[in-house]
């Protein structure tokens, strides 16, 4: 039985899909084909981890997943809908709606405080001020941010700043989490505890994360591995 | 490196019962126990460290009469077995692990063969070894989750070691992961001048 068989089977539709999904970008003279023919299949409550040698394409991959990049050939499903077909505002609502995301390339607003940042997908989304921030200060707190909320991005330390990052991933109800290097920034404690966090949006909230990652002790937390190597994905 | 693993066993035995007399079996659950579950040992291994341990007067035991079963032993430290457990744990030289793998033995003799085999050989050890780490990730995380107090208090000393012995399996296990990396990027290189 494929895994896309076993997801229908058990009645649970895919949160994320990747079909023959190749990247390519244009070199002068020439272009280079990042990688090629990437197929995965994600049911709910899955915690993967994507690993690779540096410049491997993880974090291309994980901006595929996202919407943010577009394939150059295949297809991107998120939540059972395919991202091709979106114009920009459809995609913008998808990924406030279906996406927590800490990806480079997405930084923390400068003009906002971390508590604010972590607010702001969830104001987007429709969720009021209050509520918004309430959510946003229980994600805080279970990261163990709690003085330094209302410092503005650059006055927090680097560890700070990627604990809000994470924060702002996981506070609203988003099925499909998506984290570049979640912990490059802390320390082992601080570590665990991004990693014990994301394992219980898994367990107790069925919802799906993706790490990348090329450290094997990051890794390991997840349920399951892939490597992505000379532009092939491979579980191990 | 034998004699260390069983004076490791041995000692270890001793200082377990120190604390508290026990049967075989309970000996080979708690000294699993304290060392993060990952040195496993078969009740032979157990049985014959204890009459070691009897045959030199460091431990005694009484036969405890069962209805149900056979009769058991159960063992306490000596006198002189807390003073040997005092010695042990004060005196000799701290060691460096030697670093002796099937791994390298297999790669060293391997050079002659095509470099498709030996890169695949390493991928099954990236494997096992990946496996492994998550088994023990889980083990940590699971460990930090029965122990987490509702108040977030400090955990008793037993359980803080339980969790530093598996983070330095971790460790271990992230270490060999690294030197595979290395080895990968080092022979597929290698690989590459050949074919150019």
């Amino acid at each position: 039985m494929t895994a896309k068989e076993f997801q229908r089977a058990r009645g649970g539709g895919a949160v994320l899909e990747l079909t023959e999904v190749s990247k390519g970008f244009a070199a002068p003279g020439a272009s280079s084909l990042v990688m090629a023919g990437v197929n995965l299949t994600l049911g709910p409550g899955e915690f993967v981890a994507i690993t690779g040698p540096a410049a491997a394409g993880k974090t291309t991959l994980l901006r595929l997943m996202a919407g943010l990049d577009a394939p150059t050939a295949g297809a991107v499903a998120v939540a059972g809908r395919a991202l091709g077909g979106l114009g920009d505002g459809a995609l913008a609502r998808l990924r406030l709606t279906s996406l927590g995301t800490s990806l480079p390339g997405m930084p923390l607003l400068e003009s906002l405080d971390l508590l604010d940042n972590v607010a702001l997908p969830l104001v987007l989304a429709g969720v009021g001020h209050r509520v918004a921030r309430a959510k946003a200060e229980a994600a805080l707190r279970e990261l163990a941010v709690t003085t330094g909320a209302s410092l503005a991005p650059e006055a927090a330390s680097p560890s700070q700043r990627q604990l809000a990052q994470v924060a702002r991933a996981v506070a609203g109800d988003a099925p499909l989490l998506l984290l570049d290097e979640p912990t490059a920034q802390l320390g082992p404690l601080g570590a665990d505890r991004v990693l014990r966090n994301l394992r219980q949006q898994v367990e107790q909230k069925g919802r799906t994360v993706v790490i990348a990652t090329s450290h094997a002790a990051v890794a390991a937390h997840a349920d399951r591995e892939y490597r992505l190597r000379d532009g092939a994905l491979e579980e191990i | 490196m034998l004699e260390s693993r069983h004076m490791s066993v041995k000692f270890g035995l001793l200082g377990i019962l120190a604390r508290q007399s026990q049967h075989g079996y309970e000996l080979k659950r708690s000294f699993e126990q304290v060392t993060g579950g990952f040195w496993r040992l078969n009740p032979g291994q157990i049985y014959q460290s204890l009459d070691a341990l009897a045959a030199e007067g460091l431990v005694s035991y009484t036969v405890q009469p069962l209805d149900a079963a056979p009769d058991r032993k159960v063992y306490a430290v000596t006198e002189s077995g807390r003073r040997a457990l005092d010695e042990w744990l004060a005196g000799g030289e701290a060691r460096v692990r030697p670093l002796r793998d099937e791994l390298f033995v297999r790669l060293a003799v391997m050079t002659d063969r095509p470099l498709a085999d030996t890169l695949a050989l390493l991928a099954g050890y990236r494997r096992s070894y990946a496996q492994h780490m998550r088994e023990l990730t889980r083990n940590k995380n699971d460990l930090a989750k029965r122990h987490a107090g509702p108040d977030g208090g400090s955990e008793p000393l037993d359980l803080t070691v339980e969790g530093l012995l598996l983070e330095a399996a971790i460790y271990h296990c992230e270490a060999d992961l690294r030197w595979l990396d290395r080895c990968e990027a080092v022979l597929a290189a290698a690989r590459e001048d050949v074919a150019s």
